[in-house]
């Protein structure tokens, strides 16, 4: 049966190629004419391409019904339009490249392997790495690393509009009820986005139950299903989930000034993130640009009595209390 | 509908026919290992794009395909220049398996795959939910990514590797030099096992902690008989601690399965080992008043004696 299934992927190629270099939409008599792979009665024709028409469109490829004169829509013709085929251009650096030829295969345990490996065939197309590099990558030893199949599943509720049921967790801190160690309650949600923070991931979506955007934390979700998709409810991203993803990301600080200790190594990582370092004697003054506020803060005080803030004052403050509560705590 | 063995195989030549164009000259061998497909399977795929092309089917308007030396080039095939649209479930599976190792891979590593997923959520035309200003962070010209030069010396053997990694106990950067045996899973944390040189002796890296590597060309001759064995170090300390719920996420970042949710006090206590008292004071420190020593005394007043030696910088305020 090989010739069968070559003549096919044969014709299949074939029609993609026509359809997709025509300048203008094309009837089926011009596909039937012109198209290598069409032959016998006028019927039998027209159920193949029905049939081909219907699987290129299962694999991603839309066939557009288009009226062939612009003026006239009572005859109709069959395109693709190039902008609705063509990957977007992706620019991938070396490093990325690397990365997309082991991303796929370098997880031991992991059921969408195929497909994944069906999207790096994809971009490939737009690596900048050698070749040889690639296929290192692409064949090196799987390890195990622990996947959460979760997330797959809310991608694609996010892509379809499917708001999402499941069991969540809270954590004690926010729970009303203190005696309870994370209450466990029922959901439904319509989902927005996935995002990450400190190695967590979160998705943010409305709380259907009070119509409030919030964000739950991945690793607390169980019994993950579909909802009732008539109760999806869209959010404006600029008026309401912005704010949202902001507010979760924290306040971030433009400029941090820290008096650090000489004997704190030149490779310390606190002098490695930072932007300036003035050396002044037996001290150094570094400054830090751009930093997440609850980042540079657990730095700091991960430092220790090497590490004084200088500037802004709010940062100095947080740290002198968080000093000050340390010492109640273990007094 | 269920797509056919035809179908699937359209699926590849759309790959197939722009990688080779961009990638002119590269070897039948390559390429069967890239597309996961047998050498017989490559060059029949290749036989068979070169019975298609545009409506006239003469040499102008066939693609013209050649492997004879081995090696492919494709030509005549611009109307399948680039490669087709990103299917929706095949790249969710990339971003799946990208957001996974986003968790397990070391700093360097994580920034790369993180402007990864950034390009494939936009190809998806999906949003990151990262915050609306958000740039894309790149390596430094000097650095590059850790895992992959680790597989690459693993496929050698003996290959020795430089390596810096970060020690939270001791706030800084270990620098030496390791030949890498394997990677293993502990309690959700990847991990990586090498022989540390000149000792030989077995050592064990949590591998999101590794922050650079570099591959030495010094060829190691190693036997069984040089290998010292792991040896655990058995000074490790009993520590009673408990922690407010509001720091939880220290608790997991640790691995601190001890820790348990106590209703009556609002906090998780638990008895650790601690191998290095320096590792809990700055821990202590760091997590400002929400980590409380209960037991031993001493190491109490040492976490106490740490907050007021670093609460002197801040008594005046600053002039």
């Amino acid at each position: 049966m090989a010739g069968e299934k070559g003549d096919k992927a044969e014709r299949l190629l074939n029609l993609t190629l026509a359809l997709l270099s025509a300048k203008r939409p094309l009837t089926k008599q011009n596909i039937f004419e012109n198209v290598a792979g069409y032959s016998g009665k006028s019927e039998s024709m027209e159920r193949m391409f029905e049939r081909d028409k219907d699987e290129l469109r299962e694999l991603g490829i839309e066939v557009s019904v288009l009226p062939i004169d612009a003026f006239f829509d009572d005859e109709l013709g069959y395109r693709i339009l190039p902008r609705d085929y063509f990957l977007p251009e992706v620019s991938l650096t070396h490093e990325e490249s690397i990365w997309l030829a082991l991303a796929a295969n370098v997880i031991r345990e992991f059921a969408g392997r195929e497909r994944a490996q069906n999207a790096v065939h994809t971009l490939l197309s737009e690596s900048t790495a050698a070749i040889d590099e690639v296929v290192t990558a692409s064949t090196a030893t799987p390890i195990d690393i622990p996947v959460n199949e979760v997330l797959d599943e809310i991608w694609r509720a996010i892509k379809q509009k499917i708001s999402l049921q499941f069991t969540y967790q809270s954590s004690p801190s926010s729970t009303s009820n203190p005696e309870i160690a994370g209450e466990q309650n029922e959901r439904e949600v319509s989902p927005y986005s996935l995002t990450s923070r400190f190695g967590n991931w979160y998705l943010v979506g409305r709380d259907l139950k009070d119509k409030k955007i919030k964000t739950f934390r991945i690793d607390r979700l169980s019994q993950l299903l579909q909802g009732n998709s008539t109760a999806f409810l869209d959010a404006d991203p600029q008026g309401e989930l912005t704010p949202v993803l902001q507010n979760f990301h924290g306040e971030r600080i433009q400029e941090v000034l820290l008096k650090c200790d000489a004997k704190m190594s030149i490779d310390h990582r606190l002098i490695r993130r930072s932007a300036e370092v003035d050396e002044k004697g037996d001290l150094r003054i570094l400054t830090i640009k751009d930093v997440d506020a609850v980042e540079i803060t657990e730095m700091v005080l991960w430092a220790g009595p090497l590490v004084e803030v200088l500037a802004p004052d709010s940062l100095r403050e947080r740290v002198h209390q968080a000093l000050r509560k340390t010492l109640e705590m273990n007094s | 509908m269920t797509i056919s063995p035809g179908g699937l195989r359209l699926a590849r030549l759309l790959k197939l026919i722009p990688f080779l164009q961009i990638n002119s000259g590269v070897s039948v061998t390559d390429v069967a290992q890239l597309f996961n497909i047998s050498e017989e399977q490559l060059i029949s795929d290749l036989n068979l794009i070169w019975l298609c092309g545009l409506p006239g089917y003469s040499h102008l308007e066939l693609i013209d395909v050649s492997y004879d030396s081995g090696t492919i080039s494709i030509q005549n095939a611009q109307t399948v220049a680039r490669p087709m649209r990103l299917g929706f479930d095949d790249g969710a599976s990339l971003l799946l398996a990208i957001e996974n190792l986003l968790a397990a891979v070391p700093p360097n590593d994580a920034l790369v795959l993180n402007n990864l997923r950034r390009k494939i959520l936009d190809v998806l035309q999906l949003d990151s939910g990262g915050p609306s200003n958000e740039k894309l962070e790149q390596l430094e010209p000097d650095e590059s990514t850790v895992l992959p030069t680790i597989m690459q010396a693993l496929s050698c053997e003996n290959q020795l590797i430089d390596f810096h990694y970060y020690s939270a106990t001791l706030d800084s950067f270990i620098h030496s030099q390791v030949i890498p045996q394997r990677f293993y899973v502990e309690n959700g944390f990847t991990y990586l096992a090498a022989l540390v040189m000149p000792s030989r002796q077995y050592s064990v890296f949590r591998v999101d902690r590794i922050e650079r590597v570099t591959l030495i060309s010094t060829l190691i001759e190693l036997s069984d008989a040089d290998v010292a064995p792991l040896e655990i170090e058995k000074r490790a300390v009993e520590v009673t601690i408990e922690i407010a719920p509001a720091a939880q996420w220290f608790i997991q970042k640790w691995g601190l399965a001890q820790m348990k949710y106590d209703p009556a006090r609002r906090r998780y206590v638990g008895q650790i080992e601690v191998f290095n008292p320096s590792w809990l004071i700055r821990a202590a420190l760091s997590l400002g008043g929400a980590l409380e020593v209960v037991a031993p005394t001493t190491l109490r007043e040492e976490v106490a004696s740490a907050a007021r030696s670093s609460l002197e910088k801040y008594r005046e305020p600053l002039k």
